[in-house]
């Protein structure tokens, strides 16, 4: 485990806006971010005091069919563009022809003159029944890298929301399904880095990210949780047409478990990181989170049950 | 801490047991206390105690009043002007509001607080948990009675007042019995009021919490959701047994009244003499709780009605109304007196004689 990753404050309109310039104009449309810069800038971006703890940028590259031009052509103008390869945990060595794929190094990228965040590249699955990863060979001027993909990073390519740079970002109830449906149990892998300072569990940490996303949702738009059903229904209906309604059943069992009384020290993992990162601002204390929780059951994931019943 | 001596007899004052004695100071209590009325009466009181040669001090001790502390220093000032300075001077009122304590002329200093605490505690265990049922049904009776006079609906019989409050003939009659210089009888053994009966309004105001079963629920989250939003949660819900009350329903009754802002959703439920089911709080938000605590803001407040009808009026969006009776005491319990005038004498029975 590397040490502490120590994220940064930054700015999601402005980092929003830096990786935009340094992508082809032709690929722009190709590009949808997700993760916290896509939920940094949904919520607060037009608010330039507000910033978003995180370290990575991560570039979802879409439709799939484009992925390998688009990712070529976006690493090697950031190459050009002098970014640099993330060297940290002994990843970012370029592969050649004669590497295996489940070996190559992703394509992540520090701006010039920074190393306070880099952008990662990632692209969608090929079909609903990629639910593993799956790293498919960009080959690049520097050398050969993966372009990985993961099981429901689909669903942060619905109705992906433009931004005035070119470049559009994921919406904050996709990006919610996917972590809820990743982890339908807490597990047991941990973080490869330490979040401020600690060792979290990837499950609460995701799940974690779900309560954040849910509370900033709430404090934009009171009650706007209840809208997230249909969105997550169109969104499954969509990119999961065949398998949409085994899915549904999974999508609430992550957190239901994260939410219960013997497993509050999981709980207190989720808020750490909350509190750490996309709600650095807001101070949340552990009840918030938890009530956020039951309210997001209530509003989103109940609706989304019954919905999938009587459909 | 000094001995306590609750319920006390003193020397010389015949059929008179003090609230609390310590020592030769004498304390009398007053809870939640609303009418000026009854705090100028315990003044004179307080100054006939004090006028016995074994007492030194007699402290009125207000817990949670709902007069303001301005008006406090009024009465007090007032008390000043006609009891005689060498029994004046002997005489204080602590105040604990919020929590806090205050007092007339001086605050309690540290000694004493844990003395008055106690005191109130004794004060508040002692008071009966719950009205009994005849008391209900007085309560029940008189509501029904102003809900006739304020919508101007003229006279009510016996039966329908049976009918409405689900009370027996005789319960009716010493219902009746008990405030009939505010009725008008007619030879159809009808009645109505006369006038806003505010003698009873004023000890139904001090019970109010244990006529309507008040419950309160405060966030727990720190971020509460608004009453527009538990209300419309609320309307998803789509009971027929429950009503809006409160602010909304005094705006409902009269919009153009002098309200900004809804600080609390106050709701009515037609429980009849169950016990009413509050299960549904949890879907209007997870983050309510219970609460007991005078000092905390609840963001919900529930009322039980008990009566046969629940004199509901219908909505148009799937939720009924309270009736402006209960409308008006949830005014006076959020302590907007000055609206809950205004509403009272906004209805065609108030026109022309405000009150």
């Amino acid at each position: 485990m590397s040490q502490d990753a120590s994220a940064k404050l930054i700015s999601p309109s402005a980092v929003l806006k830096q990786v935009a310039e340094a992508i082809p104009e032709d690929f722009r449309q190709n590009i949808i971010i997700v993760g916290s810069l896509a939920a940094g800038y949904y919520f607060f971006g037009e608010n330039s005091k507000l910033q978003v703890r995180t370290k990575d940028v991560d570039c979802l590259l879409s439709p799939r069919i484009q992925a390998i031009p688009a990712g070529q052509a976006v690493a090697d103008r950031l190459f050009a563009e002098n970014w640099q390869l993330r060297a940290e945990g002994g990843w970012g060595k370029p592969g050649d022809a004669k590497t295996p794929d489940n070996q190559l190094s992703v394509v992540r990228l520090h701006p010039p003159g920074s190393t306070e965040w880099f952008i990662e590249l990632l692209t969608v699955p090929e079909s609903e029944n990629d639910l593993d990863r799956k790293d498919v060979r960009i080959v690049t001027s520097n050398g050969h890298f993966s372009l990985p993909s993961f099981g429901f990073l689909s669903l942060a390519e619905f109705q992906p929301i433009a931004t005035p740079f070119g470049i559009a970002i994921a919406r904050p109830e996709t990006m919610a399904l996917a972590n809820l449906l990743h982890h339908p149990a807490i597990g047991r892998e941990t973080m490869s880095s330490l979040i401020a300072g600690r060792s979290i569990k990837r499950s609460n940490k995701d799940l974690g990210r779900v309560l954040a996303l849910a509370r900033l949702a709430e404090a934009k738009e009171e009650d706007s949780l209840q809208k997230w059903p249909e969105v997550w229904a169109a969104a499954l209906q969509s990119r999961f047409p065949k398998s949409w309604r085994k899915l549904v059943p999974q999508v609430g069992t992550g957190l239901r478990q994260l939410l219960r009384p013997e497993n509050e020290a999981d709980l207190e993992e989720a808020h750490h990181t909350c509190a750490n990162g996309l709600l650095v601002s807001l101070s949340p204390t552990l009840k918030l989170l938890e009530v956020t929780g039951e309210r997001l059951i209530q509003d989103a994931i109940e609706p989304l049950e019954k919905l999938a019943q009587e459909s | 801490m000094k001995t306590i001596q609750f319920e006390c007899p003193i020397d010389n004052i015949p059929s008179f047991r003090a609230d609390a004695v310590v020592d030769d100071t004498v304390y009398e209590v007053l809870v939640e206390t609303r009418d000026a009325r009854r705090l100028r009466s315990a003044l004179m009181e307080m100054s006939r105690i004090a006028s016995s040669k074994k007492v030194n001090r007699v402290v009125l001790v207000l817990e949670e009043p709902s007069i303001t502390i301005s008006r406090l220093h009024g009465e007090w000032e007032g008390a000043a002007s006609v009891i005689q300075p060498d029994i004046f001077r002997r005489l204080s009122m602590m105040i604990r509001q919020a929590g806090k304590w205050s007092g007339i002329p001086a605050s309690p200093d540290d000694n004493e607080m844990p003395v008055l605490e106690e005191i109130i505690q004794h004060e508040i265990a002692r008071r009966p948990a719950s009205l009994n049922r005849s008391s209900e049904a007085h309560y029940d009776i008189l509501r029904i009675l102003i809900h006739q006079w304020l919508l101007g609906k003229g006279p009510i019989t016996v039966s329908s007042l049976m009918e409405i409050s689900g009370t027996s003939h005789p319960t009716v009659s010493r219902a009746l019995e008990r405030f009939d210089h505010y009725l008008k009888r007619h030879s159809d053994r009808s009645v109505e009021l006369r006038s806003f009966p505010r003698d009873e309004w004023t000890r139904l105001l001090a019970v109010s919490d244990d006529v309507r079963g008040t419950v309160r629920f405060a966030d727990r989250s720190g971020q509460a959701r608004s009453p527009e939003s538990l209300l419309r949660r609320l309307r998803q819900l789509q009971r027929q047994d429950i009503a809006v009350g409160g602010v909304l329903g005094a705006k409902h009754y009269q919009p153009p009244l002098d309200l900004v802002g809804n600080p609390r959703l106050d709701i009515s439920i037609h429980s009849g003499r169950k016990t009413a089911d509050l299960s549904f709080v949890e879907r209007l938000d997870p983050g309510l709780e219970k609460t007991v605590r005078r000092d905390e803001s609840p963001t919900l407040v529930i009322h039980a009605i008990r009566r046969a009808e629940s004199l509901f009026q219908p909505g148009e969006d799937g939720i009924p109304w309270a009736d402006p009776v209960e409308c008006l005491l949830d005014l006076h319990e959020m302590r907007l007196e000055s609206q809950a005038l205004e509403f009272l004498n906004s209805f065609p029975a108030t026109k022309g004689r405000p009150l």
